[in-house]
């Protein structure tokens, strides 16, 4: 069996009396894109620190592409901080430059592979410009690629998508696919979770510095109970009768009478249906509702810590 | 090393291409010339002072007012006379003298019979600003009164006056008094003038110095030490500002993570200090090509007597040694208070007390021309913060070898543990987000955990 590109076995981090960190464990499989979810404070950041070898753990262990200190390998490992993470007064030729030595590039091969890759990414044309004067999605694309330029076996990045706008969001999905197509194992943390539901095999769910959830991403839905919508005429004593439901709510955001029907965990959603319409409940449309990452994340997160994340 | 070389690679280029390098390359040399410059400057653009002189003391022609209206206008010295008294060898400046002009009073100056007069009469042309019939403002007048047992000068100028000119004014009069009572005293012009010129001759002697006695060339060792240390201090708090501010930029564009990601800090420290080493040795060679070309320039002769000073005791060594350790100590410090700030403002806080240590050494230079062997600075020598900026005017007057091995040993024992402290407070402050506190860091710089 192939050895994870990355495991974390017990892990917590303590910063004084705050912890940052309690109890964690996970597997990131080589190859694959994984998301480490969660809201601000969920210790995301202090997890890939870790990770990086930035800082200890209090406790637990660490195996980054088979070592025990990700310093070790740090020739291997490609990182993305939040948000910037270049000198504005740089191009990014000079970026690639400086950043693959550091990683044992030598000039010409980093500002060779760098410019293949701006190209890829129609741009070309910023090769030599200084970074102040390029755009916010631009900037962005030219730093992940300063982190990428010596084909790192584990890309971590930490939420590469904030600031961008839907186009640059939309392109670096596509670059990040195309890292794992090469093999790469790339992880990301993010708390917006449309990303992670679009990109990743695998997520982990935090908050409050505790895992709420690992696994594939249909997994965390599976954990979600399904939705109705009802619309019509109805009485809702009458709906919460029904086989199955467990919570009702008004839908705020429909133009006529219509209820948000919870589910419980494993009750099908046909059942609940046909029942409704053999008590003869005047429904006038329907629509089974799919959970989201999103709501997978509220309610995991709700059930770990006992309210909302 | 390999990424040390590179991270000081960048550190050096990209300083050498901003316009804030070739600013404070320029500034020294600037700075030096001005201040050599300024007091010329100053006299050239101001016309020369005008005095209107009354003599209240009725003597007349052989009065004091004549004498120093004479004086002022003639500073060479004529050969005596019984007839015309010569001039005295008076102690106020030549230059402040000859550089005022005495003008004809005004008539209602001129009339006045007592000071008081004098002052009432003089007064609306020092507030009023009234010029005089030849157009020029009238910048003092001088009220001489009494007589040769008790000369008085009154003073007038429009504003309170800081200058030489009583020095310039007094000198004359006084030359004036005392040949006056000499010649009441039976003694002859000829004799009383003679006074003045043969004078006790001083010679300096020294042990210390090459030939016994001493020359410029012995005196010039300390001069050119007391200037190595300015420089010294200008370069350490030059570079070490440069790097405050690369690892502020580094802080607050995040870039500071994807270093540690890619090297150790060792290895981020060292290359930085390093890239700042080379900016300021760069620095230092421009400063000192600039200093030879000028004192090839104006003085050659002064070349040798300088190259003698640097390489006499081995000041030019010791003043590497010192500058390589104290740039270390005080670069580091700085990086490490870069790590903790992601503006110049947050900076300040923390760099306050820092200041504090690096303006006293400056403080206690310039005395040490004076005293070099005072006490105070022997003991302030041992103060490791110090050191680098005091140590070399030991080195020029001769200190123990064995003293400035031990000082250099202190110094270098201190930067190693200051180094280290700030490596772990690099790391700490790199990767801190929340805005510490002194207490706070301090905590972090002593924490087991990493």
């Amino acid at each position: 069996m192939t050895e994870p590109a990355l495991r974390l076995d017990h892990i917590s981090k303590s910063y004084g009396a705050m912890t940052a960190v309690r109890d964690l464990s996970f597997e990131a499989a080589r190859g694959r894109i994984f998301g480490f979810l969660g809201p601000n404070g969920a210790g995301k950041t202090s997890t890939l620190r870790m990770v990086l070898g930035l800082v200890a753990p209090s406790s637990g262990r660490i195996s980054v592409l088979g070592a025990s200190d990700g310093r070790r390998v740090r020739d291997r490992i490609g990182f993305l901080p939040e948000e910037r993470g270049l000198y504005r007064r740089m191009t990014p030729a000079q970026a690639f430059d400086f950043f693959g030595a550091l990683k044992g590039l030598d000039s010409r091969t980093a500002r060779a592979r760098g410019l293949a890759m701006l190209e890829d990414q129609g741009l070309a044309q910023a090769m030599n410009r200084p970074v102040k004067s390029l755009s916010k999605g631009m900037a962005q694309k030219v730093a992940l690629i300063s982190a990428l330029v010596h084909e790192p076996e584990l890309v971590i990045l930490d939420e590469p998508f904030s600031g961008l706008d839907p186009v640059n969001q939309q392109s670096l999905e596509r670059l990040i696919r195309g890292l794992a197509d090469r093999g790469a194992t790339v992880v990301f943390s993010t708390h917006v979770m449309a990303h992670a539901e679009r990109l990743c095999d695998k997520v982990v769910l935090m908050a409050r510095g505790q895992k709420v959830f690992d696994g594939p991403v249909s997994a965390a839905r599976a954990a979600v109970p399904q939705r109705l919508i009802l619309v019509g005429d109805l009485d809702p004593d009458a709906v919460r009768a029904l086989p199955g439901v467990t919570g009702l709510a008004r839908d705020a955001s429909a133009d006529g009478p219509s209820f948000i029907v919870d589910l419980a965990a494993g009750a099908s959603a046909n059942a609940t249906l046909k029942e409704a319409f053999v008590r003869g409940l005047q429904i006038t449309r329907f629509e089974a509702r799919e959970p989201t990452l999103h709501d997978a994340f509220i309610v995991l997160t709700q059930d770990a810590t006992g309210e909302r994340a | 090393m390999r990424r040390a070389l590179i991270i000081a690679q960048r550190e050096y280029l990209s300083f050498l291409r901003t316009p804030g390098f070739w600013i404070s390359l320029l500034v020294m040399p600037f700075v030096g010339l001005v201040s050599g410059l300024a007091p010329q400057m100053i006299a050239r653009s101001e016309p020369p002072p005008t005095v209107a002189i009354l003599d209240l003391t009725g003597l007349g022609a052989d009065g004091p007012g004549a004498w120093l209206a004479q004086s002022l206008q003639t500073p060479q010295r004529p050969a005596p006379s019984a007839e015309a008294p010569a001039r005295p060898g008076g102690r106020a400046p030549d230059e402040e003298r000859r550089a005022i002009t005495v003008v004809p009073a005004p008539a209602d100056f001129a009339a006045s019979r007592t000071p008081a007069e004098a002052g009432q009469a003089i007064r609306a042309y020092m507030t009023a600003n009234i010029p005089l019939a030849n157009g020029r403002p009238l910048s003092g007048a001088v009220v001489l009164s009494g007589g040769r047992d008790h000369l008085k000068m009154d003073l007038w100028t429009p504003a309170p006056q800081v200058s030489g000119w009583s020095g310039a004014l007094s000198g004359p009069l006084n030359g004036w008094l005392r040949r006056s009572r000499l010649a009441a005293a039976g003694v002859s012009p000829a004799l009383a003038d003679s006074l003045d010129q043969n004078l006790t001759e001083v010679r300096d002697f020294s042990p210390k110095a090459a030939a016994g006695q001493v020359s410029f060339a012995d005196k010039a060792p300390l001069l050119v030490a007391v200037g190595l240390s300015f420089m010294l201090w200008a370069l350490v708090l030059t570079g070490a500002g440069i790097l405050l501010n690369t690892v502020i930029e580094e802080k607050s564009n995040r870039v500071i993570e994807v270093l540690l990601s890619s090297a150790s800090v060792t290895e981020i420290l060292a290359g930085k200090i390093l890239g700042g080493a080379a900016l300021s040795v760069t620095t230092l060679s421009f400063w000192a090509a600039i200093g030879f070309w000028l004192l090839n320039r104006s003085a050659p002769d002064m070349l040798g007597v300088v190259g003698a000073a640097l390489t006499g005791h081995g000041l030019v060594l010791w003043f590497a040694a010192f500058f390589v350790v104290g740039y270390l100590m005080y670069a580091s410090i700085f990086a490490a208070i870069g790590s903790y700030c992601e503006t110049p403002r947050e900076a300040q806080t923390l760099l306050g007390p820092v200041m504090v240590l690096l303006t006293v050494p400056i403080v206690f230079l310039g005395a040490t021309i004076n005293a070099p062997d005072a006490p105070v600075l022997k003991v302030l020598v041992w103060v490791p913060f110090f050191t680098p900026f005091l140590m070399t005017t030991r080195v020029a007057t001769g200190a123990p070898p064995a003293e400035l091995a031990a000082a250099l040993a202190e110094m270098v024992l201190m930067a190693s543990f200051v180094v280290w402290l700030s490596g772990r407070a690099f790391r700490s402050g790199a990767l801190a987000t929340e805005k510490l506190d002194p207490r706070r860091i301090l905590a972090s710089m002593f924490s087991r955990e990493r």
